[in-house]
């Protein structure tokens, strides 16, 4: 057997990283110096990437779901009662604040200096703002303003500006970019525009109002205690997500009507009201979230937590490729939380599959914000980590 | 939030869970093993049937009539290193079953993978399924565990119960056929 005929029987596994270190460096050297292996080669690699293409799971018409019936109900006495108290607080809240979406429509008064303040901005991948109803402008948060939010504030973040921001009993809540809400009070928030996920804290639930211009109505939801839940505020419609197993029944209120939300439930209001079951609205609450579970100073593990089950969702076998798409909508800065998790975690047996998974997802989307972490990944232990890692930074230089 | 929360909501997961904690009476952590055990078999399964069926729409049919026909009987496996090999041979026999129902298996190639709108990718994709269908079913078989899991070659020699050597001269015979005929259809053209 010729060096050459050797080498192209060693090429395939060479592809896959199943290679020691050194018959892979004897490899690559050769290959590099001989042209006819590395035109095999690289027909190898243009291949494996047309199998990689074909060859998955799930198909690319993902709208194909097939939501649960609709399951609207009239609730039970349980729910009767919060409903009659939410109605009380709707009241409030209207005499309170005549809610527009519009920037003309007044804040809520606040800044009043007996106020407690109520809540933190952890951390922001781009600049948030608070309203200022005296000057009638908005201001960046934490910069001429303290990192905290009194009562009233009304607050918006811009393009690419995702934030996550505490409450004072350690209630969370995260908003997407482009999105508006008002701070009401220690338990209680309204979204005017774009998406929002909340973790009500370990004592009190949470209320998140969403008011319906076009049907001039607000709907109340109620996130109990510890649970999690995900929504959205459109322009002709409301959703709402229950996005953990491990939460209780989430309800809402509207004039007319209360739903019963379970675990991984969606309710939307729109023209039509239904509730489905859909896992792909839990993926999507997910994924736009990833790009601040990657910042500095967190410990990584809901980043971990949330890649692993974006891109290993085994068993739904269409789910990968919606995955894929929402972390692909989030263009580069997607790739940093990708590439995070493949930093901080173990290339062994049970990550080794997502780690690829990310790294090629990465390779679409990374951008020169993601050149230092790139740089890191180039040693990886897992070859073929290192060997797309490197072809992340040779698109990044050379652009197509 | 725990990593497989709504991955129970899946075709199979659902059912199989459901399944496994309606009738098992082991402790939690045991059947939280089991499940996730279930979870990474999904796509092993659905390899081996669809090497064997070609088209995914039967593939997916036998993987679900194979966990189906599995989990009623799981507590007759004793040795749990047996389990992989005992839902190998369930799988295999609902894959000779169904061939047999259909008298032959299908083997339109377009049905190998799901349907792209692109037209010219289509063609394209069509033309790679055809040749992967051409494949030997040991050849296909190794091709898709890769592609479909990520596997390792430690991993599927396991699953397959072949010598890693194996696993790798199936891998490279698979990817040398279909680099050759791709070669010389391209020619053709």
């Amino acid at each position: 057997m010729t060096r050459c005929d050797e080498a192209r029987s060693q090429l395939s596994a060479l592809l896959d990283g199943e290679l020691d270190a050194q018959t892979a460096s004897d490899l690559r050297d050769h290959i590099e110096s001989c042209d006819a292996c590395g035109q095999e080669w690289s027909l190898m690699r243009k291949l494996d990437q047309q199998l990689r293409d074909a060859l998955v799971l799930e198909s690319p018409d993902s709208t194909d779901q097939q939501p649960v019936p609709t399951t609207v109900t009239w609730v039970n006495w349980r729910v009767a009662i919060s409903v009659v108290g939410l109605a009380a607080i709707l009241l409030f809240a209207v005499t309170l604040i005549p809610f527009k979406t519009d920037e003309t429509a007044d804040a809520v008064d606040s800044a009043s200096e007996s106020i407690e303040l109520d809540a933190t901005l952890v951390h922001a991948t781009g600049p948030v703002e608070v309203y200022n109803s005296d000057a009638d402008t908005w201001i960046e948060w934490g910069t001429e303003t303290a990192p905290t939010l009194e009562p009233g504030s009304r607050l918006r973040t811009l393009a690419e500006a995702r934030c996550e921001f505490q409450t004072l009993d350690n209630g969370k809540v995260r908003l997407d970019e482009d999105a508006e809400l008002i701070w009401k009070q220690a338990d209680e928030v309204m979204l005017l525009k774009g998406r929002m996920w909340c973790e009500a804290p370990s004592d009190q639930p949470l209320l998140v109002q969403l008011p319906m211009n076009t049907q001039n109505q607000i709907v109340t939801f109620v996130c109990p205690s510890r649970s999690e839940s995900h929504y959205a505020a459109e322009s002709e419609s409301v959703s709402c997500t229950s996005t953990s197993a491990g939460n209780e029944t989430v309800t809402a209120a509207s004039d007319a009507c209360a739903w019963d939300l379970s675990p991984g439930e969606t309710l939307q209001i729109g023209e039509e009201q239904n509730v489905e079951s859909n896992e792909h609205l839990v993926a999507a609450a997910k994924a736009w979230q990833l790009p601040l579970l990657a910042l500095p100073g967190d410990d990584h593990a809901e980043l971990s937590q949330s890649v692993t089950w974006l891109l290993a969702p085994v068993g739904y076998t269409k789910a990968r490729h919606f995955n894929e798409l929402q972390i692909r909508a989030l263009g580069g800065s997607g790739a940093i939380p990708l590439l995070a998790y493949v930093r901080h975690s173990e290339a062994d047996s049970a990550q080794r599959s997502t780690r690829r998974r990310a790294m090629r997802l990465a390779l679409e989307i990374a951008d020169a914000n993601a050149l230092t972490i790139i740089d890191k990944l180039r040693s990886d232990e897992d070859q073929v980590v290192a060997e797309l890692a490197e072809r992340i930074h040779e698109r990044i230089q050379n652009p197509p | 939030m725990s990593q497989s929360e709504f991955v129970d909501g899946s075709v199979v997961g659902s059912k199989a869970i459901g399944t496994l904690e309606a009738e098992s009476s082991k402790l939690e952590s045991e059947s939280s093993r089991c499940q996730l055990d279930i979870q990474c078999w999904y796509r092993k399964i659905y390899a081996l049937c669809q090497a064997k069926l070609i088209s995914r729409v039967d593939a997916e049919d036998a993987t679900q009539e194979t966990f189906s026909r599995a989990l009623p009987r799981l507590d007759e496996v004793r040795n749990p290193s047996a389990l992989g090999g005992w839902l190998r041979a369930i799988a295999q026999h609902v894959c000779v079953d169904l061939i047999r129902r259909n008298c032959r298996r299908k083997t339109e190639p377009i049905d190998l993978f799901p349907v792209v709108a692109s037209s010219e990718s289509s063609e394209e994709r069509e033309q790679l399924a055809a040749l992967i269908a051409e494949l030997p079913d040991d050849l296909r078989e190794a091709l898709l565990l890769y592609y479909y899991q990520d596997m390792s070659y430690d991993e599927m020699a396991a699953w397959l119960g072949v010598a890693r050597s194996t696993v790798n001269d199936r891998l490279s015979r698979a990817r040398q056929q279909l680099k050759r005929r791709l070669l010389t259809s391209e020619g053709a053209t």
